[in-house]
């Protein structure tokens, strides 16, 4: 079976998310604080209407931080990310660049590396040319136990 | 309460009954496929107590009680993981399900509940006292319908199951001389479109003046092509119908292989009809079963199962419904064709390059939308008498059982809110209402020897301030013990002796919300069983409102709702911080007045002082964390649930008619921020939860 996803990278590291569940690939715009919220919550995006949590990759899939570059900043796209399921809200995850769509068998897919760090946010792997994507786990993402804070 | 009042309230009973006998019924299907469903057995669980509640209040007391021993029975299986339904349990659950739904439809057609065969009584009761009903039972003569592969097949299409109604039609029609014929119409194979057959099928027979009684499979099913070839139809057509003639008529007609007609003389003979239907059927079904071979099975099983996952999902929020009257709709449809007719004038305004036409149009369209913003929000608001008006005699029928003395005393019952608020706040304030008779009041003697009059006193309060609305259930009984709820915390583990030590006593009570905390002793029919506050306070905070207890030992408890009085448009007040824009609802907003030698510095803080009366003072910056904010030049001074404060913000932008967006889940929900709004010019403006700051102020 065919798995879709859509690619992105984040400082050195790629990584995926189930093409399904990616509503739409967005520019970045105005991101309006939300005050005490958890750290890795940038803030609410309008888009068209509808308020849209983003949150940033960096930080939620702690690749580590740095200043990044007005040139950098137009390469920025946010994953509206949407399950369609009417108890779960839509987010955007904030990731530095899209590389592009990738569809794989099924069998190309590969466990997460045992004992690797924030191992439960992802649900696969899969080496693709040279590179090495981790495939991002979405229930884990909306409704993970952890505390977000 | 008399019974007209009691008709009142009946298509609203039936229409929730019907969401919940839904629930029941999707679950146990879930249940039939994966008997450790935990979640669905929670489901089954919590339908049956809120129609056990629904009934009660109704006075429905043979629904009250099967309801009730249902839930006795799933008790044990509620709270384990790891935990199987037994098959027989399950069967039984499925019998109840089709009582429930028989008495349902008997409400609807007009018809009087009828009491639980002595059986399934006794079934019940057998497993609600813990013992799983033996199979012996569950196939007694009355086998429970147990579902087909596809759901809305159940036993219909087995036999003609004619109520009283029906059967009161049939004598008639047959008193009266009609002729009444049993209409066997089978279509051709590999027909397509078959429900345009049949519907060919039914409309001959309404141009002989016939009308029909029953269909196998029943109407929906037909439209939805839910069945193989052949349709059952019992109808009535006028005296003197040749029906022979009608026979010709609906063979007639493209694709119909076969049509049988009979004509029934009495009920005996339809009996006899029913019973042929049901081996017809049956043989149907075993064909259509040898058609579809295994795989097929699996795959619908595997079907059923996604599906109910995702129902799971989604079944937490019941469609809504809103009686409208026609004449408001007709008036909404004015008003969005006069919209119509402005976009085109703007179009035109616009090649015209007319700053005067394009000013008046502007106008227009304001005016038009004031007009329907204000038909669709009274659309949405209803009184609350259209809950509390259930109470009266719940109250009383509850106190005479627990043999407590109790005046009910409803107020404001006139306060107006949003009608999708209003129809969540009937199981709550039940709970809420039985909790103070059965445990809060004291019985007449306690009353007496605590040196309180007999009667007991209840009130219901209800009454709108700013932009929410308050509901208070107070009793004058004995109160909550603090020190008895800490106990029980501990007791069950909920806390730990040491964290007991340190808390207030508001903490304390924000422990009865706790899940599985139940301050009852035994369990009894209408409270216990800790389904009470935890679920009250799920609800309530659903609805983006709050709930709180205030109690004093010896002298009554009050429980305080507090509701938004409507989840889409408020007038609020537009302040910046910084470059921050924030709004605070204008309904809490006492006036505005600017930051000068009134502000003073005590050793508790800023307080301010405004005509004689000291407020305290906080910076929105120092709540909201705003990193760019100025020094401050007014003050925001705000009132809620009875206490105000000032709040210091930069500058003031006005106020403005915003549209509510919620915010809420794992991200987004945040601290004294109710939700938010997008401005003109696209930009977001959070909207302050200020009552939530005062009322956390006050501890």
């Amino acid at each position: 079976m065919n798995v879709g996803m859509v690619v992105f990278g984040l400082k050195d590291k790629y990584m995926a998310a189930p093409i399904e569940y990616v509503k739409e690939i967005l520019k970045l715009d105005k991101i309006t604080r939300l005050p005490n919220a958890p750290e890795i919550v940038k803030g609410l995006m309008n888009v068209r209407g509808i308020l849209l949590p983003v949150v940033d990759g960096r930080k939620l899939f702690q690749v580590g931080e740095d200043e990044i570059s007005e040139e950098q900043k137009k390469q920025m796209r946010i994953l509206w990310i949407s399950t369609g399921r009417e108890d779960e809200e839509d987010i955007g995850i904030l990731v530095d660049h899209i590389l592009g769509i990738l569809f794989v068998d099924d069998e190309e897919l590969k466990e997460v590396p045992e004992g690797m760090e924030g191992a439960e946010k992802f649900k696969a792997s899969l080496l693709w040319d040279d590179k090495f994507v981790l495939m991002i786990d979405i229930d884990n993402l909306l409704r993970g136990r952890g505390d977000v804070r | 309460m008399s019974e007209i009042d009691i008709n009142e309230y009946l298509p609203v009973f039936i229409d929730e009954a019907r969401e919940y006998l839904q629930i029941l019924n999707d679950k146990l299907l879930i249940l039939e496929e994966e008997p450790g469903h935990l979640d669905a057995i929670r489901e089954i669980f919590r339908a049956a107590h809120t129609l056990k509640g629904m009934s009660a209040t109704m006075g429905f007391t043979h629904m009250a009680e099967v309801t009730h021993l249902m839930e006795s029975a799933l008790q044990p299986y509620r709270d384990k993981e790891d935990v199987q339904l037994p098959e027989e349990l399950i069967d039984l659950l499925f019998r109840v399900l089709d009582y429930l739904q028989a008495q349902v439809d008997n409400l609807a057609s007009g018809s009087d509940i009828e009491p639980p065969d002595e059986d399934l009584l006794n079934a019940l009761k057998e497993a609600a006292s813990g013992k799983v009903p033996t199979s012996s039972v569950s196939s007694s003569d009355k086998a429970p319908s147990k579902p087909s592969q596809e759901k809305g097949e159940e036993g219909a299409t087995l036999e003609f199951e004619l109520n009283d109604y029906d059967i009161l039609v049939i004598e008639d029609a047959l008193r009266a001389g009609n002729v009444v014929a049993r209409i066997h119409v089978r279509l051709r194979e590999g027909t397509m479109m078959k429900s345009v057959r049949a519907y060919m099928v039914v409309k001959t027979m309404e141009d002989h003046g016939g009308e029909v009684v029953k269909s196998v499979p029943p109407a929906e099913d037909i439209e939805q092509e839910k069945f193989d070839r052949d349709l059952f139809f019992l109808a009535i057509f006028p005296q003197g119908t040749d029906i022979e003639e009608v026979k010709k008529k609906i063979e007639s007609i493209a694709e119909i292989e076969s049509v049988d007609v009979e004509v029934i003389k009495d009920l005996q003979s339809l009996k006899r009809v029913k019973e042929e239907a049901k081996e017809e059927a049956k043989a149907e079904e075993r064909k259509t079963e040898e058609k579809k071979e295994t795989p097929s099975k699996v795959e619908t099983a595997a079907k059923t199962k996604d599906k109910g996952k995702d129902e799971h999902k989604e079944k937490h929020q019941i469609e809504q419904l809103i009686r409208v009257p026609l004449s408001k709709l007709d008036k909404l449809m004015n008003l969005v064709g006069e919209l119509v007719i402005y976009r085109t004038e703007l179009q035109v305004a616009k090649e015209k390059n007319s700053e005067e036409a394009l000013e008046g149009v502007i106008e227009r369209i304001g005016r038009s939308i004031i007009e329907l913003q204000n038909e669709v929000m009274s659309m949405r608001m209803t009184p609350m008498a259209f809950v509390f008006r259930r109470f009266p005699r719940m109250v009383r029928d509850l106190a005479k059982r627990f043999g407590k003395k109790v005046e009910f005393i409803i107020e404001g019952e006139e306060t107006e809110i949003d009608r999708s608020i209003l129809d969540k706040l009937g199981d709550p304030l039940v709970h809420l209402l039985r909790n103070a008779i059965d445990h809060g009041i004291e019985t007449p003697e306690e009353r007496v020897a605590a040196g309180k009059p007999e009667e007991g006193h209840l009130w219901l309060r209800a009454y709108a301030e700013g932009n929410y609305v308050f509901i208070e259930v107070e009793d004058d009984g004995r109160g909550i013990d603090p020190e008895k709820v800490k106990q029980k915390a501990i007791e069950r583990g909920i806390i730990s002796p040491e964290e007991a030590e340190t808390l207030t006593k508001r903490e304390i009570y924000e422990l009865l919300f706790k899940p599985g905390f139940s301050t009852a002793e035994k369990v009894t029919d209408v409270s216990g069983r800790g389904v009470g506050l935890d679920v009250v306070k799920a609800v309530i905070e659903q609805l983006g409102g709050s709930i709180e207890i205030q109690s004093e030992l010896g002298k009554g408890t009050k429980f305080i709702l507090r509701l938004p009085l409507t989840l889409a448009i408020i007038t609020a007040l537009l302040v910046t911080v910084g470059d921050e824009v924030y709004a605070i609802p204008l309904g809490s907003v006492d006036e505005v007045v600017e930051k000068d030698e009134r502000m003073k510095k005590t050793q508790v803080g800023e307080v301010f002082i405004l005509r004689g009366d000291v407020l305290p003072v906080y910076y929105l910056k120092d709540i909201f964390k705003v990193p760019t904010a100025g020094e401050g030049q007014h003050l925001v001074v705000v009132r809620s649930a009875g206490s105000r404060a000032a709040i210091v913000i930069d500058d003031l932008i006005g106020q403005q008619e915003i549209v509510i967006k919620p915010l809420k889940g794992k991200y987004v929900g945040v601290p004294y921020i109710s939700g938010a709004t997008i401005l003109g010019d696209g930009t977001i403006a959070l909207i302050t939860d200020l009552t939530q700051l005062l009322m956390g102020g006050r501890e």
